[in-house]
């Protein structure tokens, strides 16, 4: 498993409309004409401003959004223009990755979700994507073991606390 | 009750070591920042939500953060497992490997002991979610800061997803600020 930045099939085009900050806004001569006594580095400083350009129903997929952090276009907010993509080689971790995706997505709408119960559409999405995860779980437990301690009719054997375990990854092996 | 999936909300695999870094990432391990912070903050300030949205949002928010606690906790273990006592001792960690040989123990990255003084319970809903927002952008600043501390692309992918978390769970505790505050609260 790697991260690489230039693999990356994020379609940029949009990006600097995404990207929010301060020197768009500031010259570095208007830096110097407040400048007292004290100085702040204004090229680094990251400011937590949301731009509403989009509709709040406007999500990314589920695999974007896990690259990301972010399942709602209206709500990102990259540092430094920086986006990752998580890349996985083998059935195994493909389709872990797959729960992953999925997993993200049911978390980020049911955080939306909480303040927002009466989204008719929204909790449409987030029950197909709960529909989805379960199908992809169920098929990565049969094959690979149990994900949660429950998942164990398939085997005749105890495989819960067999190895791997999260932090055990096989240290770019794979 | 919480259940356990043997798996990371994000996948991590870091396959250099960085003593370094996994020093100034227990900031976000045991730190006033950090995600042991923002999980038992938010599991302890939800009895006192005024409504379901407040329940459900603050349980919800808090389960997630132990998922980062426990990214953060294999990141520092990744960074640290291959270290020799030497490359210990060269990084400033000999004082840590006297109480925790590579173990993973929540203290920031002074050495500080995690403590409950980090967090408030004030049993006002206005006042511990405006703690709440604090707190995100507390922690999202401290990314920022770490990513500004390394060039490895295994540990910037994880600290990316993170800090956007902070980034979106900021924005649903200001969401529900606003919606009690035009209730009058
Ligand atoms: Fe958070």
């Amino acid at each position: 498993m790697y991260f690489d930045e230039r693999e990356n099939e994020i379609d940029y085009t949009n990006y600097s409309n995404e990207v929010n900050s301060v020197e768009k806004n500031y010259t570095q001569n208007d830096y110097k004409k407040w400048d007292n006594d004290f100085k702040v580095d204004i090229e680094n400083l990251n400011i937590n401003n949301f731009n509403n350009r989009e509709s709040v129903n406007d999500l990314y997929t589920a695999k974007e959004g896990l690259n990301k952090g972010n399942m709602f276009r209206n709500l990102f907010n990259p540092y430094k223009s920086y986006v990752y993509k998580v890349v996985v080689n083998g059935k195994k971790d493909e389709l872990l990755l797959k729960i992953q995706e999925l997993t993200f997505k049911v978390v980020d709408l049911n955080l939306y979700l909480d303040i927002n119960p009466a989204d008719k559409n929204m909790y449409n999405e987030f029950k197909k994507a709960v529909e989805e995860l379960k199908a992809n779980k169920d098929l990565y437990e049969k094959n690979y073991g149990p994900l949660c301690v429950t998942e164990t009719l398939y085997y005749d054997d105890y495989m819960w606390s067999k190895n791997p375990w999260p932090w055990m990854s096989e240290g770019g092996k794979k | 009750m919480f259940k356990y999936e043997k798996m990371l909300e994000y996948p991590v695999n870091i396959k250099k070591k960085d003593l370094r870094m996994a020093k100034l990432m227990c900031d976000q391990l045991g730190g006033a920042n950090g995600e042991l912070s923002a999980s038992l903050r938010y599991m302890c300030q939800r009895y006192t939500m005024p409504d379901e949205k407040g329940s459900s949002l603050l349980t919800d928010i808090a389960n997630e953060e132990l998922s980062h606690f426990e990214m953060i906790q294999v990141m520092i273990s990744q960074l640290v497992k291959d270290a020799s006592l030497e490359e210990m001792k060269e990084a400033g960690l000999d004082t840590y490997y006297v109480g925790h040989k590579r173990g993973v123990y929540p203290m920031n990255s002074n050495g500080v002991p995690y403590t409950a003084a980090y967090i408030e319970v004030s049993g006002n809903p206005m006042v511990d979610l405006m703690e709440d927002m604090a707190a995100e952008e507390k922690a999202r600043a401290t990314y920022e800061n770490l990513m500004d501390m390394t060039k490895d692309q295994d540990l910037l992918a994880p600290l990316s997803f993170l800090r956007q978390r902070e980034v979106v769970h900021f924005n649903r505790f200001k969401e529900l600020y606003e919606e009690y505050k035009r209730k009058g609260m």
